[in-house]
């Protein structure tokens, strides 16, 4: 492999990076409330008809393929980052794909907690919103963590679609020189570096997982 | 004073009732057991206190206040008076001892320094003083009731409601922790509920008891005046919880069959326990009792015993023996022949 190719993978290799983070943050920005608003619907502020809206919005929006995703929301990319191409474009779908889906997580997250707590803090006087910052999401810590790792592993995947669109990145590399070039040799590099981008990020997960975990 | 006046209370879970007409009231300072088979209701019951159950109907006043009346703010105000502790203890895993007991205080928006004293001053009452950092994995079942009990302690409520609190310990432990309720009972004058299956904890720590039965409050009795009342419940509790039961050695053997020997089950109350009835009654009418189990505990002020005997007479001294038992006062039953 010439250096160039060397300097190609490094750059897309921080381009993914760089695409996986701001989604995931974006994401989990979004997805947490959203999440947390459909358990609290079922489960503390009982109001069925917002959690039935709020759960199919997310199970609609969680089976358009990603790829579908991507390309029918461009209007949306436009007003949002002035283009449809490029890293910053491609953030928008990603982001977009990832909230239902972080939030579906959130709320199962909460669902495997014990239903004690619940009540526990609303016997200690506690507001819904106390409950949730101070005992739910506390509680929920560790697998919150797998969950936002879970998230950005998707959101990896997601993004070498994303590069089929000109996102750039290692799913660009991969297309343009491995697919499109028929060079075998880019096409392994770059999907071992994606297999160690995932392994790192899973490690990390589960190191800060672990971290919170007292029990 | 009454601290909590429960009035007319029903409660249905999808048309099956849970609670119906509940009246009750429970004084300031008294510790307050209300005993049932699980399904009985006592535990929609106890979360009724503190509106963790809404009724459907009825009133609940605690402190003068009338909680059904209350606002929703004004509801968790007067929550900050009325702690509760569970079977299952609920407390927070990703938090340590010390962070556990200040959560009621941090809801309430207590300033740290006050919270620092006021767990300072828990924590030897529930003896965790060397366990402050440590998380609840580390701690057993015991420890974790503490902090529970720590916990509702903290915002210096005048109500402890107590869900099955001892039910997940075992027997020593459970001692500890009634004991415990009741020292802080004594030292605070925390009025304290506690709903259990188990009348030997009603008997340990309880002035006053009721007894529920699907859904309803069917006898409310001082612990005391139980035995006075023939008929009821909670006696009949009192007493199979006293009785030991049979080996089933003997009880394999026994037949309803009169033959010469019978058993007998004895029950002593108040002063007769101290009495030698059986020797007396052995010498009278000359025949020989043979004892098999016995036993005798304190009720509040009021001792009790119980004595399985076999008696071997015929049916005339049988006769006999039963009409001197009952002039006596005693409380007796024919368990079988052997």
């Amino acid at each position: 492999m010439s250096n160039l190719i060397v300097y190609d993978l490094m750059s897309a290799t921080a381009q993914t990076l760089y695409m996986v983070f701001t989604s995931t943050f974006f994401a989990v920005l979004l997805g947490l409330p959203l999440g947390t608003l459909l358990f609290s619907s079922s489960r503390i502020k009982h109001a069925p008809k917002l959690h039935r809206a709020l759960s199919l919005f997310i199970n609609i929006t969680r089976s358009v393929p990603f790829i579908i995703l991507l390309v029918a929301i461009i209007p949306f990319t436009r007003l949002l980052v002035g283009t449809s191409i490029g890293m910053n474009a491609a953030i928008v779908p990603l982001t977009v794909g990832a909230i239902p889906f972080f939030a579906r997580l959130v709320d199962t997250t909460f669902r495997s907690l014990p239903s004690g707590l619940i009540e526990t803090g609303y016997s200690m006087g506690a507001n819904s919103w106390q409950i949730i910052t101070r005992i739910l999401i506390p509680e929920a810590k560790p697998a919150l963590i797998h969950a936002i790792t879970l998230t950005a592993i998707t959101l990896v995947n997601y993004s070498a679609m994303a590069g089929a669109v000109g996102a750039g990145g290692l799913g660009t590399l991969a297309i343009n020189y491995g697919y499109q070039r028929f060079d075998g040799g880019v096409m392994l590099a770059t999907v071992v570096t994606l297999i160690i981008m995932v392994q790192l990020m899973q490690m990390c997960g589960d190191y800060l997982a672990k971290r919170y975990l007292h029990h | 004073m009454t601290m909590i006046e429960l009035h007319e209370l029903s409660k249905s879970f999808a048309g099956k009732p849970a609670l119906q007409h509940i009246n009750l009231s429970i004084q300031q300072g008294e510790i307050f057991g209300i005993i049932g088979r699980s399904g009985a209701g006592k535990s929609t019951l106890l979360r009724t206190i503190n509106l963790l159950e809404r009724p459907d109907s009825g009133e609940v006043h605690v402190d003068g206040q009338v909680l059904t009346q209350l606002s929703r703010t004004d509801l968790a105000q007067a929550r900050h008076k009325m702690a509760m502790i569970f079977q299952h203890f609920n407390l927070l895993h990703s938090k340590t001892v010390y962070d556990n007991i200040a959560l009621p205080m941090r809801i309430q928006g207590m300033d740290e320094d006050s919270i620092k004293n006021k767990i300072d001053e828990l924590l030897p009452i529930v003896e965790l003083v060397d366990k402050k950092l440590a998380y609840p994995a580390q701690l057993s079942g015991g420890q974790k009731q503490r902090v529970a009990i720590a916990r509702a302690l903290s915002c210096s409520p005048k109500v402890l409601l107590c869900d099955e609190a001892t039910s997940a310990l075992d027997p020593e432990t459970t001692d500890a922790i009634l004991a415990l309720l009741k020292k802080i009972n004594t030292l605070y004058g925390i009025t304290i509920v506690l709903i259990t299956h188990e009348m030997d904890v009603v008997k340990r720590i309880c002035s006053r008891l009721s007894v529920m039965v699907d859904g309803f409050i069917v006898e409310t009795y001082a612990l005391a005046n139980v035995f006075a009342e023939k008929d009821s419940i909670a006696r009949s509790m009192l007493f199979s919880q006293l009785s030991p039961q049979l080996p089933s050695c003997i009880a394999q053997k026994m037949s309803s069959t009169p033959t010469e020997k019978a058993l007998l089950k004895l029950f002593f109350q108040g002063e007769e326990s101290t009495v030698p009835f059986i020797s007396q009654s052995s010498r009278e009418l000359n025949i020989d009792i043979n004892i098999l189990l016995a036993n005798i505990d304190q009720f509040d002020t009021v001792t009790c015993g119980v004595l399985v005997v076999e008696l071997n007479a015929g049916a005339d001294l049988l006769e006999t023996f039963l009409q001197k038992c009952k002039q006596a006062e005693l409380i007796v039953e024919v368990l079988g022949y052997v």
